[in-house]
This record gives C-alpha cells, structure tokens and sequence, in this order.
C-alpha cells in the first residue's frame, strides 16, 4: 500500500484537528475493514488517524431505557461484557457472530457502524433498535444514519464516540453466512417495543433497510410463523454470486422467524 | 484401525506403525523453510503486471514513469524475453489431434505475453526492484496500451458458430479431440437395451488453493555460472529441465531447490511463467530475484483443476447389469494447450472411466475446448476424480430409474476378485482388489439397517435426511515407475537416504525413515531423508499419489544393498565369512559369539569415513487403490444447508507403512472432495472476467465440515506390482468424497418428492440451489434418451 | 518514520518502521521470525495469527504501528527456552493436526488464546474458535483433536 503518516491523537478534538487538518485523511479504529482496503489499492489515504489512544471510548453502561457503548469497544468485548448480556443479549449474540474470532479481537462498533458495509451485522441492530449515534458534535438517530452502500450521514471529520440502543422488549439477530467470506448474505435483526416491532435486514445488498412488511405483522402478532408467510419486497435486495434476490427475501423470512422463536 | 490418536509404541518405529513424522518439530515450532522465508544478501524484488482483459492485443507499453522510480532495476516485457532468445513453454504431446486429424496445435505460451493476451491474469510486463513496494509502485505506473479483442467463456459460447477464436490452430475453439472404444458397437447395444439413462454432469472448474502461495527466489552466480531456483515445487527435476529448455541453458547449468512446500495438490508440478522471468531477471542483474504470489495471483494464474461437462448414458439390462457406457465431454481448458491440460481430460481421467464395474463396450470422447480463461492443470485426482464422479452419477441415476437400492445395482456391477488381474475397457489392468469386501464392510460399518430410524428422527426434528455409497477405485503412479536412491551410512552416526520425490505436506520422509528402519533398525533419529536438490539427483518427483510405492520401493531395496555391502566389509574386517553374520540392531555378530561390528564402526572404517550407495528400483506397474466411502447428510429444507452427519470409508490402499499418515491422506483429501461437492467454484463472467478471485468469493471448507470421520484400512489386498505392496493413497480420499456427499444429498431430496428430477442437479450443491429445487426449480435432464 | 517499541516473545525490540508495514511484515523481514505465515490478501486464511497482548489477531490486518507498546507472541515464543514443546506443538505432532505446516502456526496461536478462555472446550467450541484458521490439508478433524488433547494435558499440569 502507500504510505501515509500515522497518528494517534490522545482526545476526540485532537483527532478532528488532525481529520481537518491533513490532505486525505481516515479514521482507523479496528482496521478490519479499512486495511484491506487499503492493501487491495482501493483506499489510499495520505493520514491514518488512529482512535485507539483516545481514553473513555470504550465504556459500556446502561440506564433504565438504554445501553451505551463505546464506539471503541471490539466486538469481543461486546459479546463478553456482563452488562450487554444483562441488558441487551441479542446485542452480544451478534458481536459473538461477526467474522472470527481473530476480527473480533480487533473490530469496533464504530468502525463497522462508520463503514456501513452492505453486509455487516452491526448496521442491523442499530436500525432495528433505534439506536442514537452519538459523536463528537450531535446525535443522529439511526433511521437518520445509514444512507446507502458504505454510505452515512456522518460528515467526513465527523467522529463516532458512542452508540446508545434503546433497551427492548424481546430482540434477536440471525444471520445467514455468505457461505466464502461468512459475513451475512441476509441478516435480520427483530426487536419489540412497547411502541412497537422495528426490523432490520443486512445483506441484501443495497444497505441495510427496515422491512416494512414483518414490523407491520410482528407488531400485531409477534410469533415466528407469520414470518414465513409474508412475501418480502424485493426492491431492495439485489442478487449477486452467491444468492438470488428470491432466495434472499426467502432468507429472510426463515432468518425473521427464527429469531421471534429465539428472542430475549 | 480407528480414528482415535493413535498408539505410539516407544521403541517401535518401523513401517506398519503410527510413527510420529519427523517432519513436525521444525513446522510446530515456527522453523519450516519455505521459500519466503528465504532470502539472500541484495535480493530484489520481482512483481508482474497482469492483464485486466480477458483478449487483448498489447499495442504499447510506456515504462518511462516507472522506469524512472527509485529503485527499479528493470522492465521486462514479452518483446524484452523474445530478444533475449527465452522460448516457449512447452506443448502438448503431438499424438492428441484435432477433430479433422491434424496433430494439435498450440498457441505459443510464454513467460510474458508479448502479441496478445488470451485470459485475464496472464502476465503482461514484469518489475524488478530493490523492494517489494517499489517494484509494485513500479507497476503500478506501467501504462499499457490494449486494443480489446472479443472474448470467449464458457463452453456455449466457445462452440456457438461464428465464435471468436482463442487461436486460430483450434478450429472451432477445440484443441483437440480424443475417442475410445467403438461407438458403434454401443449404439447398437443401447438400441436393443431394456434400459437406458442419459445425465448430464458437470465437474465444475476448482482452484486447488494450497495455503502456501508459489513463490520463487531465483539466484544467478556469476562466478559458477549457474541458476539456483528455490521453488515452492513437486517436481524439482521437470521444473529444472523445463526451465532449462526455455531459457536456453544446459540443464547442469540450474540447481532446483525445495525446502517446505506448503501444499501442493498438483498445482505445484509445472514449471510456471514467473520462475522464468525470476530466472532470467537474476542472470541479466546478478543479483538474487524473488517473486512470491498473492492469493489474487493464485486464483488468476495458478492453474485451476477439474472443468468438464459431460453428457454420460449407460445401458442396462432389467437386472440392474451395464451393458454400455457412453460418455462425451467437453472439457474447458482455458486459454492455452499444455503437456497436462491435455492429457488430463482426455487421456488419464478416461482411463478409470469403468472404474470398479464390468464393463466392456465403452464409447467414450473428450473434447478440448478453448476459452479465454486460465490454463488447466493438474488438481488433487487429476482427471479420476472427474472420470469416478460421472461413472457414480450414472449409477445412481440407473438405481433410480430402475427403482434399485444403490449399494446393489453397485454391486451387481463389481468386477469380482476371480477377474484378476483385470484388464479395463481402456486398456489398463488393475492388478488387485476386493471391492464387494469393501462394499460389505463399509455397509455394516455404516449402520445401514439404522438408516431408517435416523431419517425419521431427522423428519421429527424438521430435517431431510439422505445416504449416499459410492464404490471407486483410481490410477496412480503417472506411469513413472522407476525411482533412484542414494544411502549414505557415516562414521557420525546418521544415515542419510536421497530421494527425487517431494515432500509437500504427505509424510513421504517419515515413511522413508520407517521403511528405512525396517531394514537398518536403528532408531529413526538416525535415519535423515533428503529431498528437493536436483544437484543430489533427478527423478519425476510427486505427484499422481507415486511417491510411497515407486520411491519407497527403492528405499528399501537401496536399504538391503546397503546392508550387504556392509555385511561384506564387517565380514573382511572380522575374517570371518559373510554369511556367518547375522544384523541385529545395528550390529552385524556371529550369533553365539561376542565377535561382531556396528554399522556405523563399519562406515567408519571406509575410505571416507562412510558407506555409500546408488540404486535404482523399477516396480512393475501402477497402483490401485480403491474404496467404498458411504455418507449421510442432514438439509435444512427452509434454508437448503446440508450437514455432513455420517461419514464412513473402507479403503484398500494395500500394505500401510503408517495409518496416522494414511488416515491423514484420506480424511484431508475427502474435505477437499467435499468442498467440490458442497461450495467451491471457480466462476468467470461471460467476458472473462474472474469473479471469484479471493477467498471472500471462493468457498473453502472450515473447521467444523465434518465433525468425524470413521476410516477403515483394509490391508488384505496388498499391490501384486511392487514389493512394499502399497497403493498410493494421496488422492484417493478426495476421488471418494465428491461422489458420495453428492449422492447422500440426492438421496435426501428424491426422498423428499423430486424423484429422479435430482439427477439433473450439478455441483457446487448449494444451499440457494438445493432450496430451489424442494421449490420444484431444477434443471432439465436430457430428453428422450432414457428410458 | 515512526518509532516503535513492542514486546516479542518476552523481548522488548525497538525499531524504526514505515507506517504502512504491516506486523506480518514487521515480525517476518524486520525481526526474522517467520515462523507467521501470509496466506491470503483479503484477511480470511488466519495463517498470520499471532496473540497481541494474549489475544489472537491476524497479523496481516494489524500494522506494525499499531502494536507499540503491546506484547506480541508468535510461534516461536511457544517453544521453550531449552526447547521443550508447549502441550498444543506436542499435540498437533501426537494427533497427526499438521502435514505442510503452513497453517499450523496460526492455528496454534489461535489455539493457545482459546485455551487461556475455555479449557475445555467441547468439539464445537473449537471449531467455532478455529473458522478464522483455514487448512487445506488435514481437513480439519485432526486438529480438532489435538486442542482438545492440549486441553486436557493443560488441565492435568
């Protein structure tokens, strides 16, 4: 790859100095994603800026309505911390399902939120929650967030610092490994609240969407076996190598269904 | 034997036991040696750039930019090697012939394309620089002028009329055309038949993706003259002399080194265009050129494997017995004609096509068909796979439609035991095997009178369940026979034992060592095995599951020589006669006395302080191992996944030298004939385009495929053709595994309503494509010809 | 360029690095430990496994940069001072969980991190802990066997 210079700034305005301040540059947090970027020519940044130095942003608490996390926090963390079991289970199951275990150890939920990969798991639960993207200078709330393939609302020095998901009734996360690369060919993400079902699909290929059709039923009858009756609208699925649009929209009423039976 | 760790019995290290390999300390430690963990003092880099087109003519390339970089050395371009009289990479064998009779004809295969590229990857300029990311930034400021020119992939297209031509030696797009038997005789035997079943079937392009990527590093000395090639390799000796041809040098002049080769699987045995450009870039710097692959690389310019479709048919008489086959397939080699794109599909994969059956009248024909993709080769079966996988299908498809259980239409068609040695329908004669034993016993192993009760059990649980038995046999050796050892017993202590044939992950050296032991029976530390010089000896190397039984042979043959030669020289040490001593132990003594002498005391003694030996050892003929692997999976019908949930194989590999490693060989090999059957593919877009070029697209198996594997070595039937009585095992598990997984799952969807549909499903069996097909959406089978 | 201090195998090293090199690199050409292999270019083959502060991380995703400061264990930091093998070498060789080698170092260190978490692991554990660790040669079951032996010889001591 080019090279670039590193920093490792030691507080959030620092790093959005450095953001503002230098020619191209990117925020690193895990890596995952962006050095393979990066190694494969498709990224080339002049600056790397890297969050891993900046304290408080991997702290992860809960209050009565909502648990926040860090936007540093690895997913390993996520999926081992007692206080997300206690309070948002279905959050540390798909931690533990992201990747392997070496990407775990390095992977941040900003960074995958920040990426929006069209595959990645994170962007579901944040949609599927409601969760509010907290950084450096505002809140935006994740209906507001994901604005297409690799695409947010984030403006480019913008930095995540936290993530805050509303607590839920019952949710759950099942996701259908692309059977090469095992990350989601469709993952679905159901959560209940008092207010209502929210529902939230990965994989499909043009970014993560909420599913109009399953929160309209679930939200009158939260059981697995409506899921499968539904037909799933695929305008917003696309078909590639590895599945079809029909075996996709497929997919996701099977994934729906077993995660109503599976919630907590 | 089972599959729990094996017993290791101290003290005992001859062959027939589980031995732990020699190979291991240096790799558990982190202290293996292949080749990029090599270097030498000024090495260079060498980079290439590949083409983005799948045909192309290359008009210009402007190197000014990068020429200019800090750090380049050099720019090669095709033109660059023409001038500097590097040849061609050799052809085809001239008996394969084109549909009208003429001896093939090959486009003109360099280490840089210099006219055109034919296949997106194919290696378009080449970069030497002082470092890795020099050279790379080099190529990146290359800028090549292409004139885009129509391609072709996929075999329709290649043989749609008014295709564009790959070369315009291969009228019609094909290469070359071979047929076998009388097809004649068989029309006529289909026509009167009772039954006859026509499939198609696809053996679908595989990259063998050895996690070790090739690599090079090419060091010219200036002062000897001569080239040191370290390769990542099977086949020192071909590699060196194929080099040799097309740099134009005396084959004395270039030394092949191997140290680990971390996987090679048949990818590993050519000579390949960038250990030519690393070759003769070191001779024009003299200075030391490496080239290591990125897994990019592999899958554009590694060769890939498999790649038939066939439209297979055999007839058969009211009681299940095949009275013909006919088989035409057409094979899509890719861009270039080569030595094994050739002889694989349509020489050595036909010659198993009866595989274990009585079966006479064969029509049989291959077609070579060209496409503007990658080069063929050779991948872990090399043609038998393909070849046992059409010959099972078929006998599952006749089960169906003669509505037979398929372990018996199998078995009515063994070759039985009395029939040996058995001379096939093409010709080759397998010496030995007892295939219904295997079928039995793989049978009661398996638990067949349990099926039932576990496919209900799976139905209550929501789940289709399916078994599958597939009966095989295959062809190894590569019709080299002939192995040369050399044996040195020194002073120190060690004997130390050469041998041509390559280590790459499947035990030869600890199985050397025992063999070795058998005879010297000293420990094994005191038996060293040196391979990977050709400088030490040349031979054919590994490949075609040859090594065990023609280098092993000629281990313990050499070991015997060596034992009498030293024999003599205790024997004049001590006046007394030879045959008065007896060798025990590593010592020679005349039994009833303390009057004796150690072998190394013997070494000793010599001129050098050693004992050395030449031999060579001839067997009589390949090998035939076969089995009888049986497997059940469980689908998920909601989501199509399908789970390996039984998995049993009897295997007749002859005389075992080492279980552990045998067992090895067969359960590794099956999970590489799994991923064909489950999830691999190499897929190229109608353009030519590559769209599964990283393991982000390409499917590997991971931990977890199969939960357990019950491997069962029968060692009744040794090999009547060389004195170890092994059966190269290498391939064998992986020939097994494809077929029978396939099986099991069509077994499961017939089971669950589709009938004989299923016999029109192709591999990879997909999760998408086995939910589709319980959605009633298959392919259509051939019309009309069965019945 | 920038300084870097890290940890290897119990060795605190001081380099000057380019901020692109890669950790893979760092350990293989800079500190000739290349006992770490390069498998793929998208992440995936986990033959560059090393532990960074006791976790297993693919070193090819990791720059060198971004591991000052930290402890690094590769493969050869398994092998004793005096040689002696660490229960996982001595199990991948008992159980036959190796044959080119190529993988087997990061499927070691990825091996060695599980156990620290879960010392006994069941069958699934393990290969769930091991879907970022391809093999092409031993299919898998092998290897499987041998962490569950290391295990229970670790357990024992």
């Amino acid at each position: 790859m080019n090279n670039f210079d590193f920093h490792r700034p030691a507080t959030v305005q620092d790093a959005c100095v450095l953001m503002r301040q230098t020619s191209d540059p990117r925020l690193i947090a895990g890596g995952m994603s962006l050095l393979p970027a990066m190694k494969l020519g498709f990224s080339a940044p002049s600056d790397l800026i890297d969050l891993s130095g900046i304290e408080g942003l991997s702290d992860i608490e809960r209050d009565d309505r909502a648990l926040h996390v860090g936007a540093m926090t690895t997913h390993r963390v996520v999926s081992r911390s007692a206080v997300v079991r206690a309070a948002l289970p279905a959050l540390a199951d798909l931690a533990e399902g992201i990747g392997d275990r070496q990407v775990r150890a390095r992977g941040t939920m900003g960074g995958s939120l920040a990426n929006n990969d069209p595959a990645a798991c994170y962007p579901a639960a944040a949609l599927a929650l409601g969760a509010s993207i907290v950084t450096d200078r505002r809140e935006i709330a994740a209906d507001d967030f994901f604005q297409g393939i690799y695409q947010t609302a984030l403006a480019s020095d913008e930095i995540i610092t936290r993530v805050s998901f509303p607590i839920p009734q019952a949710a759950r996360y099942m996701k259908f490994h692309q059977p090469a690369s095992h990350y989601a060919l469709v993952g679905v993400f159901v959560a209940r609240f008092n207010h209502g079902v929210r529902v939230a699909v990965t994989g499909g290929g043009n970014g993560v969407f909420r599913c109009a059709a399953l929160e309209q039923a679930l939200s009158s009858n939260w059981s697995p076996d409506i899921c499968q009756t539904l037909a799933i609208d695929t305008a917003q699925l696309s078909s590639d190598l590895h599945a079809s649009t029909r075996y996709r929209a497929h997919l996701i009423g099977v994934l729906a269904a077993r995660a109503v039976a599976a919630s907590a | 034997m089972n599959t729990s760790p094996p017993e290791i019995e101290h003290g005992r290290f001859g062959s027939g036991q589980s031995v732990r390999r020699i190979e291991d300390p240096a790799l558990v430690t982190g202290q293996g040696r292949f080749v990029d963990d090599c270097t030498e003092p000024g090495c260079t880099s060498l980079v290439l750039l590949r083409s983005p087109m799948a045909h192309a003519r290359i008009v210009s390339i402007d190197a000014s930019t990068a020429r200019a970089l800090p750090g380049v050395l050099a720019i090669v371009t095709g033109q660059d090697l023409i001038d500097a009289g590097v040849g061609t990479f050799p052809g085809p064998a001239p008996h394969f012939k084109r549909p009208d009779g003429e001896p093939v004809s090959a486009p003109p295969r360099r280490a840089i394309a210099s006219d055109c590229v034919r296949f997106v990857g194919e290696a378009v300029a080449a970069v030497v620089a002082e470092t890795p990311e020099v050279a790379r930034a080099a190529r990146d400021a290359l800028l090549v002028d292409f004139e885009e020119l129509p391609a072709v992939s996929g075999l329709d297209a290649a043989l749609a009329p008014d295709a564009p031509l790959v070369w315009p030696g291969a009228p019609g797009n094909i290469a070359a055309r071979s047929s076998y038997g009388d097809p004649a005789e068989v029309s006529r035997i289909f026509a009167r038949a009772p039954h006859t079943v026509a499939i198609d079937v696809v053996n679908q392009r595989l990259a063998p993706s050895p996690m070790e990527p090739r690599a090079v590093l090419a060091s010219f000395d200036a002062t000897s003259e001569r080239l040191t090639m370290r390769l990542s390799n099977q086949m020192p000796s071909n590699t060196r002399n194929a080099l040799a041809q097309i740099l134009g040098l005396p084959k004395e002049r270039i030394r092949v080194v191997v140290g680990d080769v971390g996987g090679g699987f048949g990818m590993k045995t050519n000579a390949y265009p960038e250990e030519v450009v690393a070759a003769w870039a070191s001779m024009r710097l003299g200075r030391p050129v490496k080239w290591v692959a990125d897994r990019t690389e592999e899958f554009l310019a590694a060769v890939h494997g498999r790649s038939l479709r066939s439209r297979a048919e055999v007839a058969l008489d009211a009681t299940g017995r095949v009275l013909a086959l006919r088989i035409d397939t057409l094979a899509d080699i890719g861009a270039h004609v080569t030595p094994s794109s050739l002889a694989i599909p349509l020489l050595i994969g036909p010659w198993v096509s009866t595989s274990v059956y009585d079966i006479a009248p064969v029509d049989i024909s291959i077609s070579a068909v060209m496409t503007h993709i990658a080069p063929l080769g050779a991948y872990r079966g090399a043609g038998r796979p393909e070849s046992i996988y059409i010959i099972e299908r078929l006998m599952d498809a006749a089960a169906r439609r003669l509505a037979m259980d398929p372990a018996e239409i199998r078995r009515r068609n063994l070759i039985a035991p009395a029939q040996m040695p058995y001379r096939n329908a093409m010709g080759q004669t397998y010496d030995s095997g007892r295939f219904e034993s295997l079928l039995d016993q793989a049978l009661a192993r398996s638990d067949r009178q349990g099926f039932d009760r576990r496919l209900e059990q799976s139905r209550r649980a929501g789940r289709l369940r399916g078994r599958g038995v597939t009966t095989f046999l295959e062809w190894t050796g590569a019709n080299v026979f002939e192995e040369r050892v050399t044996v040195k017993v020194s002073a120190d202590g060690f004997i130390e034992i050469f041998t041509a044939t390559q280590a790459m992950g499947q035990g030869i050296a600890t199985s050397y060592a025992q063999l070795a032991v058998d005879i010297f029976d000293v420990p094994i530390d005191r038996v060293r095995i040196i391979q990977g010089d050709t400088d030490r000896g040349e031979g054919f190397g590994s490949g075609g599951s040859r090594s065990l039984f023609t280098a092993g042979s000629a281990v313990r043959e050499a070991s015997r020589q060596t034992i009498e030669v030293a024999r003599g020289h205790a024997a004049d040490a001590l006046e007394v006669a030879a045959g008065d001593l007896q060798y025990r132990g590593g010592r020679f003594e005349v039994a009833g006395t303390d009057l004796g002498m150690g072998l190394f005391e013997v070494a000793a003694r010599q001129p050098e302080s050693n004992l050395f030996l030449e031999s060579r050892t001839k067997v009589d003929g390949p090998s035939w191992p076969n089995g009888c692997h049986v497997c059940e999976v469980e689908i998920d019908p909601l989501t199509g996944v399908v789970v390996i949930d039984r998995y049993h194989s009897v295997n007749d590999v002859g005389r075992v030298i080492n279980p552990m490693i045998v067992v090895g060989q067969l359960d590794g090999g099956a999970v590489q004939g799994i991923g064909q059957a489950l999830c691999e593919q190499v897929v190229y877009d109608g353009s030519g385009q590559l769209l599964t070029a990283s393991f982000l697209d390409y499917a590997m198996p991971r931990a977890g495929i199969v939960r357990r594997f019950d491997t069962q070595l029968d060692q009744t039937t040794p090999c009547l053709t060389n004195p170890l009585g092994v059966k190269g095992v290498g391939e064998l598990g992986t020939i097994g595994a494809t077929p029978v997984v396939v099986s099991a799952v069509l077994d499961a969807l017939e089971r669950a309503g589709l009938g004989h549909r299923v016999d029109a499903l192709q591999m990879p069996l997909t999760s998408e494509k086995i939910w589709l097909a319980l959605q009633g959406e298959l392919p259509a089978l051939p019309s009309g010809a069965t019945r | 360029m920038p300084r870097v201090s890290i940890n290897i195998n119990g060795r605190t090293v001081e380099r000057e690095v380019e901020a692109r090199q890669l950790l893979v690199d760092f350990l293989r050409s800079d500190l000739g430990l290349t006992g770490t292999h390069v498998g793929c270019d998208t992440s995936q083959c986990g033959a560059c496994t090393v532990r960074v502060d006791g976790v297993a991380v693919k070193s090819c995703t990791m720059l060198a940069v971004q591991a000052d400061g930290r402890a690094i264990a590769t493969i050869e930091g398994m092998t004793g001072p005096d040689g002696s093998l660490h229960p996982l070498q001595q199990a991948f060789m008992d159980c036959h969980g190796l044959q080119c080698g190529y993988c087997t170092p990061g499927m070691i260190m990825s091996s060695a991190c599980l156990l620290e978490e879960e010392p006994a692991p069941d069958d699934a554990t393990i290969e769930q802990a091991l879907q970022g660790n391809l093999c092409r040669c031993t299919g898998y079951v092998n290897i499987v066997e041998a962490v569950r032996v290391a295990a229970a010889t670790m357990r024992e001591r």
